[in-house]
């Protein structure tokens, strides 16, 4: 068992298997492999951060070092902005408001001047108040004669008059 | 073959002098190893907490743990993975390292143990991630000769042979796997792997000479 290396017929495949030594792991691999280690003993495994930042790690890792993943993870961020930027833009407020049909918003200047100021007040910040209140219990409190203020959901009722 | 040859050289050493065995990331030159005492004296103050001194251990033998861990597992992200389990591990025992073997023989044989105890249980699952190769493969002139001169594209042939290779290696039981990774490719000395697989040298010689046998038959078609 102690021939040479040209004797013992391996030769071919010393050869073959030297092709394993060029196998080299991506560039700059071993810059920061005893910082992550070190990082690991500080942590302490089973960091839930540390796994986190392990797993972002090998992740920046896998984009830098291959380009079609890189791609394919910028063309997904793109396509989620694009997304994004067009159901913002189709999307409707869910409370608008609507004018009667029919109407101008120069109608509703013209009713306004015509009526009472403070009715027209009242009327606004009645209909414009969509602070729900929620009765509160008086208990013993030094206010607990004084009736509290409660505001009660109005509809908008705009005179249709002249 | 000189990488080899440089390589055989280094290990051949005492252990005292941690070999510079050739592998994924291994200079062809070598490189000033460093003076016995002073890797006792990382390991008595890493031993204290010095992660300092820790870290100045981890980057001498990173690139050897990690070309160990690779060309067992055949899989880039296993390897980053076992190797640095191996130097945390390696870091929460070193209360119990006696000094018996050098460092370097101790955080090799811890890593060794926990890749084979990786490889038992992802038996049968393996999902090769190869490294690229470097620059020089395609004018090593030993690879050169080995691919068809009809192919045209030598950079696919080149891939096309370190993927079999890969799988061929696949093929063989852990111990006898590690017994080529070791000696073949990182060029460490018969009795350097003895002490790393606790085992006797006559052991080491014989898995490798049967690990040679299957690989050949496996790789007949590259080998005239």
């Amino acid at each position: 068992m102690s021939m040479g290396p040209e004797q013992d017929g391996f030769e071919q495949l010393r050869k073959l298997l030297a092709l394993k030594r060029h196998e080299q792991p991506p560039p700059r691999y071993f810059d920061d492999f005893s910082l992550q280690v070190i990082v690991r003993i500080k942590a302490g495994e089973g960091d839930r951060s540390f796994e986190l930042y392990a797993w972002l790690q090998r992740f920046w890792a896998a984009l830098d070092t291959r380009p079609a993943l890189a791609g394919a993870f910028g063309a997904a961020v793109c396509a989620l902005l694009i997304g994004g930027v067009i159901y913002s833009e189709s999307a409707t407020p869910a409370t608008v408001a609507t004018w009667p049909q029919g109407r101008s918003s120069s109608d509703l200047a013209v009713d306004t001047a015509n009526r009472p100021l403070l009715s027209t007040i009242e009327e606004v910040s009645l209909a414009s108040s969509t602070n729900a209140t929620i009765p509160q219990p008086l208990g013993d409190s030094l206010f607990g004669s004084i009736p509290m203020p409660s505001v009660t959901p109005a509809a908008l009722t705009i005179p249709l008059g002249n | 073959m000189i990488m080899a040859e440089a390589a055989r050289r280094k290990t051949s050493k005492s252990l005292e002098e941690p070999a510079g065995a050739s592998g994924p990331a291994a200079s062809p030159e070598p490189a000033a190893e460093p003076a016995p005492i002073e890797e006792m004296e990382l390991v008595r103050r890493a031993r204290k907490g010095d992660l300092g001194a820790y870290d100045e251990l981890v980057r001498r033998y990173q690139e050897r743990i990690y070309a160990t861990v690779y060309h067992m597992t055949s899989n880039h992200e296993d390897a980053n993975d076992l190797a640095q389990e191996a130097f945390i591990k390696a870091f929460q025992a070193l209360k119990s390292f006696k000094g018996g073997s050098s460092f370097y023989t101790w955080i090799y044989r811890i890593a060794v143990n926990k890749t084979i105890n990786f490889l038992k249980q992802r038996k049968n699952k393996t999902q090769m991630s190869l490294d690229d190769l470097d620059f020089n493969a395609e004018h090593d002139p030993d690879l050169v000769a080995l691919i068809s001169d009809k192919t045209p594209r030598r950079d696919a042939s080149l891939a096309e042979l370190q993927e079999k290779l890969n799988a061929a290696m696949q093929k063989l039981s852990e111990p006898h796997r590690l017994v080529v990774t070791l000696h073949d490719v990182q060029g460490l000395s018969h009795e350097e792997i003895a002490k790393i697989m606790e085992c006797n040298i006559g052991t080491v010689r014989s898995r490798l000479f049967y690990a040679r046998q299957q690989l050949q038959g496996y790789l007949s078609d590259y080998l005239k």
